[in-house]
C-alpha cells in the first residue's frame, strides 16, 4: 500500500475523532447548561417552597382555629336549640293532653248540668221517672234496666219503671241478698268485667245504683245491660250514677209528695165545696 | 255572614239539651228544636236550616221517613244530615246512610265528636 493511500485514510480517521470529540464537547457542554438550568431551578423550587412553607400554614391554622370555633358555636346553638325544641315539644303534648282533659270535662259537665236540669225540670212524677230513663238510655247507654221502689214496710223492691225487659222482671223483688240487696242498703254495685249480655238475670243487674236522700234509701236503678255499641262503663258513667244516687231521688221523692199532696188538696177542696155547698 | 242554623228533630227533652248545649259551642250559632218527623218537615218550610241532626226513634214520624222525604225535596235535598240514635248495628248505620244521611253517631254521644263531624259536613257544605 502506498504511504499516500496511508496518510488519507489517518487524515480521514483523524477529521472524524474530531468530529466525534466536538460533537461530544457541544452535548457535554449542552449537558452543563441543561444542569445548570435545573439547578436553577430547584433552587426556585426550593425558595418557593421554603416561603410557601413557611407562611400557608399560618393562615391556614388561623383559619382551621376560627373555623373550629365556629363549628363549636354552631354545635352548641345546635343542641341549645335541639333541647329548646324538645321543652317545646313537650309542652306541646302537654297542652295536647291538657286540652284533651278539658275537653272530656266540657263533656261530662255537659252531660252533668243536662241531666240534673232535667232532673229538676218538673214536678210530675211520670215525667221525672221519663227524665231518669232518657238518662239512663241516651247519656249513660242502658238497653236493659228497671227502676225499683223500696217498700217501706218490708224493705222489699217495688217495679215502677222497666225498660228493654219485656216483663222479665216481676212487681216485688225480696232482696235477700246479692247486688239489690247490697244497693237497697245503700251500696252501689258495678260489675266488672261486664257479664256476657244476652245472659240476662233479673236478680243479678250489671249495675246497681240506690237512689238516697241523706242516709235513707228510697230506691234502686238496676241495669241488665248496655246498647249494643256501648262495651263498658265509662268514667262519666259513674258520675252520671252518683248525680242519680242524689238528684234522681230527690226529683222523684218530691214529685211522688207533690202528686200525693195536690190528690190530698183536690180532694179537701171537694169536701169543703160540698160542706160549704148551699142546701137545696 | 249570617248564624248556621241547625235543626235538632229528636222527641227526647234531655237529648236535645244536650245537643243543643252542645251546638252551642259553635260561633254564630241558631238552633231549631222539634220533637218528631212531622214537626221537623213543619219548620223546614218556613225556616233556612244549614244543618239537620236527627234521632231515628221518633213518635208520628220516625228519622228514616223524615231523611227520604228531606232527600226527596228540590229545596232540602243536599242538606247535611247527621243520625243521633240508640241504634248502634253496622246494618242500621248502612240503611241510614243508604238512605241519604251524611253521618251516622250512635248514642251516647261525645259532644266533640259531633261537633267535630258538624265542622266538617258544613265545610263540605259550602265548598
Amino acid at each position: 500500500m502506498p504511504l499516500g493511500g496511508e496518510r488519507d485514510d489517518l487524515s480521514a480517521r483523524g477529521e472524524e475523532l474530531r468530529n466525534m470529540f466536538n460533537r461530544a464537547r457541544a452535548f457535554t457542554e449542552e449537558l452543563l447548561r441543561e444542569n445548570e438550568r435545573l439547578r436553577f431551578r430547584v433552587a426556585g423550587l426550593t425558595r418557593e417552597m421554603e416561603q410557601t412553607a413557611g407562611k400557608v400554614p399560618a393562615a391556614a391554622s388561623d383559619s382551621v382555629a376560627q373555623l373550629s370555633a365556629r363549628v363549636r358555636a354552631l354545635e352548641e346553638e345546635r343542641d341549645d336549640l335541639l333541647g329548646r325544641f324538645r321543652e317545646v315539644e313537650a309542652m306541646n303534648r302537654d297542652v295536647a293532653a291538657r286540652h284533651q282533659e278539658i275537653e272530656a270535662q266540657n263533656n261530662h259537665l255537659a252531660n252533668l248540668y243536662v241531666a240534673s236540669y232535667q232532673l229538676h225540670a218538673t214536678l210530675n212524677f211520670g215525667e221525672v221517672l221519663d227524665t231518669v230513663k232518657e238518662i239512663l238510655i241516651n247519656l249513660i247507654g242502658a238497653e236493659a234496666f228497671a227502676i225499683l221502689w223500696v217498700d217501706e214496710r218490708n224493705g222489699d223492691l217495688k217495679r215502677e219503671a222497666i225498660q228493654g225487659m219485656g216483663s222479665s222482671v216481676p212487681e216485688k223483688i225480696r232482696t235477700e241478698r246479692g247486688p239489690l240487696q247490697r244497693a237497697a242498703a245503700g251500696e252501689p254495685f258495678y260489675a266488672d268485667p261486664l257479664p256476657d249480655p244476652l245472659s240476662v238475670d233479673v236478680r243479678n243487674p250489671i249495675a246497681c245504683v240506690p237512689l238516697k236522700i241523706g242516709t235513707r234509701v228510697i230506691g234502686v236503678i238496676a241495669i241488665y245491660r248496655l246498647l249494643q255499641q256501648k262495651e263498658r262503663f265509662q268514667p262519666l258513667d259513674f258520675e252520671l250514677f252518683t248525680l242519680l244516687a242524689g238528684h234522681a231521688s230527690t226529683a222523684l221523692f218530691s214529685s211522688k209528695l207533690y202528686e200525693r199532696s195536690e190528690k190530698k188538696l183536690s180532694e179537701l177542696q171537694g169536701f169543703l165545696d160540698l160542706l160549704t155547698a148551699p142546701s137545696p | 255572614m249570617s248564624a248556621t242554623t241547625f235543626l235538632i228533630v229528636e222527641d227526647s227533652p234531655t237529648m236535645r239539651q244536650l245537643l243543643a248545649f252542645s251546638l252551642r259551642r259553635l260561633k254564630d250559632c241558631r238552633i231549631i228544636e222539634a220533637v218528631d218527623g212531622v214537626d221537623a218537615l213543619k219548620k223546614l218550610t218556613t225556616e233556612r236550616v244549614d244543618l239537620v241532626i236527627t234521632d231515628i226513634n221518633m213518635p208520628m214520624m220516625d228519622g228514616l221517613k223524615l231523611i227520604a222525604l228531606i232527600r226527596g225535596n228540590a229545596r232540602t235535598k243536599t242538606l247535611p244530615i247527621i243520625i243521633v240514635t240508640t241504634e248502634g248495628a253496622e246494618e242500621d248505620r248502612q240503611r241510614g246512610l243508604a238512605l241519604g244521611a251524611d253521618a251516622y253517631i250512635p248514642k251516647p254521644i261525645q259532644p266533640s265528636e259531633l261537633l267535630k263531624k258538624v265542622a266538617s259536613l258544613l265545610e263540605t257544605a259550602r265548598n
